[in-house]
């Protein structure tokens, strides 16, 4: 639940006022919001849909308090609903395409690499331009010219390892194949911190609070570094975890006999599994958003964010357990913590009377959805 | 009322007050002025749990205020729209109760019935040229995993022989395998390939192969392995609907295992439903139906397979399979 903390920043101003943000939802009520929304999903076949993400955008929105006033969502449930058509029904077509013509579903990748940039700026622009805070609507103005020239050269590299990668898959007995896997985790490794750190670099910058714009300090080593932090961990933890597993799994069918046993096994596998997830995007999401907010201004007034990563990975952890033990249940709760841990640590030194700007409409859903089907979304 | 009044363009907030004096509405603002704004250029946002409700005027001025029992009792008339239903249905406890006993029974028997009664309508719309290719695709992906048949020709005639038998349509084409990794299996494609391993056909005799050459039969004619695909694809999308939302670790954990179930089961009754068409064939042919206990029952010891979790494996337990019936095959 990455939603309700968009980007708060203000204005500068003389006396220094620190704006912390407040979250003032409750599990109970979502939870009657959500399985509303879930039922009528299912009765309408998943056409509902639309309208249950701008009612759930929505309280979660609305909700957020910053500096004495709430946030709020303007996106219409139809522009939604067009565009996961298409999103789905592009990605529905890469998939199933896969089993049939592999070049068709590679050519429907690329298409959606190559439409990146443009996607993103649709997606971006129509999730600041409607939300708004005390009347005031945020903006994207960045262009989609910049976006392809900043990020042309790492679609041009993931455009020919994707080709490689068709070339290979075809000779899954050539003997470069190994040099080729490895390649291509290098290629990763270097290209998509980059293109993260570009893409939010952009997504700050040219966000504006209706005249005021946002800046963001130069943070690509920042980010790289973060993310090479992140994947370390992840791979060492799942090291672990397959270590682990195995170490139980190799005395598991001699010393276990009984159901109990059994289940007791599975119970621990599960935790292994639970924290080598928990630790490493506890650390992703906290990191992001303190470097985010920690070096974003809005004419001059910083904004500030406190997120601890052992808070983060306590919360994490006992979300993800008792969604599981309620079977899914428990998720409205999960996501109302999440979100008041975030909004309630992230705030702004400044004066929140001193903007100003027109109200804005964007009814082109069309980016979001796409990139959200083919899991592209930069999720801030 | 009170509440905060804001000012079209600007993020000044002021400390309002809220009058309604017929069809006007007055806002005292606290450096003294007075602010109105008639009541037919407001429009309220509709309520939602118990965030602030606002008031958008025509100007652009908007107001926003937390005294929720005020706005009911002196706005309502304002347009609510369909939304003001399901603020009264998220709130009640007995309604919410009644949406998730909904959700739970659509799921459950989406899950137990539902995929598998939508997979095996769908099934026979599938194109014949999608089922030949899906087919080709998962054969190339077999042969490549096992070694190539060391059966001598004359045994592999035998087999062919045999398949005159088997009654014309669909049409089967016959692959074997040497069976490194199968051992004695035959496998059956929807798209009417058949494939058996070199143990079995050297383990059995003629009657106990045309048995198992039946039941593969049974397996294409049923399209069981494009019913199984499509089954598992309404199980991922009925669950995902239910745990969309929910991170990735749960989906893997809480997905995953109730598909894998519901696929066994699924797999069972598939293997009975092969048994039964497979006896039925067998009779027709004029031999007997015990052929098939018997050819599993060489399966069974050479395998050594025991099953005791009943929920955990693709075929019914041997003992139900093979039966109490004496076994006369030769």
């Amino acid at each position: 639940m990455e939603e309700p903390t968009t980007t708060d920043n203000t204005h500068s101003s003389p006396q220094i006022i620190q704006n912390n943000g407040r979250f003032h939802g409750s599990g109970g009520e979502f939870f009657g919001i959500w399985i509303v929304n879930l039922l009528l999903t299912i009765v309408t076949l998943g056409i509902y849909s639309a309208w249950a993400t701008v009612r759930t955008r929505k309280y979660f929105y609305r909700n957020t308090e910053l500096a004495g006033s709430r946030f709020d969502f303007h996106g219409k449930p139809i522009p939604i609903l067009i565009g996961r058509i298409i999103g789905i029904s592009l990605f529905g077509l890469y998939s199933f395409s896969s089993y049939i013509n592999e070049f068709f579903s590679i050519a429907i990748f690329m298409f959606v690499v190559i439409a990146f940039p443009w996607l993103f700026a649709q997606s971006w622009g129509f999730r600041l331009r409607n939300t708004s805070w005390r009347g005031i609507h945020f903006d994207f103005r960045g262009q989609v010219g910049e976006i392809y020239r900043r990020l042309g050269i790492y679609i041009l590299i993931i455009t020919v390892s994707q080709g490689l990668g068709l070339y290979f898959s075809l000779r899954p007995d050539s003997e470069y194949i190994f040099l080729f896997l490895f390649g291509s985790l290098i290629i990763s490794l270097i290209v998509y911190p980059r293109i993260y750190a570009t893409l939010i670099d952009i997504a700050i910058n040219k966000a504006y609070l209706g005249h005021s714009q946002c800046h963001l300090i130069d943070l690509q080593p920042e980010w790289i570094r973060l993310f090479f932090k992140v994947f370390f961990l992840y791979i060492t933890l799942v090291i672990i975890f397959a270590i682990g597993v195995s170490g139980i799994l190799s005395s598991a069918m001699s010393v276990f006999e009984n159901l109990q046993e059994h289940f007791i096994m599975i119970v621990f596998i599960y935790l292994l599994l639970v924290m080598a997830y928990v630790i490493p995007v506890s650390f992703w999401q906290v990191g992001k958003l303190n470097l985010i907010f920690a070096n974003t201004t809005i004419n001059g007034a910083p904004s500030n964010a406190k997120l601890k990563v052992s808070e983060y990975i306590k919360l994490l952890l006992t979300n993800t357990l008792l969604t599981t033990l309620t079977c899914g249940l428990a998720y409205p709760w999960a996501a109302v913590r999440i979100a008041r841990y975030q909004v309630e640590h992230i705030g702004f030194y400044g004066d929140a009377d001193n903007f100003s700007g027109t109200k804005l409409k964007d009814k082109n859903a069309l980016g979001q959805e796409v990139t959200s089907a083919f899991d592209m979304e930069i999720g801030l | 009322m009170k509440g905060y009044y804001f000012r079209a363009g600007s993020s000044r907030q002021y400390n309002a007050e809220l009058q309604r004096q017929g069809q006007q509405l007055l806002f005292k603002l606290p450096d003294g002025n007075t602010v109105t704004q008639p009541l037919s250029d407001a429009s309220l946002t509709p309520a939602l749990g118990k965030t602030p409700y606002r008031l958008d005027f025509a100007d652009g001025d908007s107001f926003e205020t937390l005294d929720h029992a005020a706005v009911e009792d002196q706005l309502m008339s304002l347009k609510q729209r369909a939304s003001g239903f399901l603020h009264l249905w998220e709130r009640r406890s007995r309604w919410v109760l009644l949406a998730l006993l909904l959700c739970l029974l659509v799921l459950a028997g989406g899950l137990w019935k539902g995929s598998h009664w939508l997979a095996a309508t769908a099934t026979p719309l599938i194109p014949d040229d999608i089922v030949a290719s899906v087919d080709k695709e998962a054969l190339k992906l077999l042969l490549e995993q096992d070694a190539e048949t060391q059966l001598s020709e004359e045994q592999q005639e035998r087999v062919l022989r045999l398949q005159q038998q088997l009654p014309k349509q669909p049409e089967l084409t016959i692959h074997f395998i040497k069976g490194e990794q199968w051992g004695a299996n035959a496998l059956a494609l929807p798209g009417g390939s058949i494939i058996v391993t070199d143990p079995l056909v050297t383990m059995l005799n003629d009657n106990e192969l045309l048995a198992i050459l039946l039941h593969e039969y049974a397996h294409v004619v049923e399209k069981h392995g494009l019913q199984a695909v499509l089954s598992g694809m309404g199980n991922i999308a009925i669950l995902s609907i239910w745990l969309g939302d929910t991170s990735i670790v749960l989906d893997q954990i809480l997905v995953s295992g109730p598909i894998l179930l519901q696929q066994m089961a699924l797999s069972r009754d598939m293997e009975r439903e092969a048994d039964a068409m497979a006896k039925v064939e067998l009779e027709k042919l004029g031999v007997s139906s015990s052929c098939l206990a018997s050819a599993l029952e060489k399966l069974v010891e050479q395998s050594g397979a025991d099953s005791r979790w009943h929920y955990l494996t693709t075929h019914p337990h041997p003992d139900e399979r093979i039966g109490n019936e004496t076994i006369q095959c030769d």
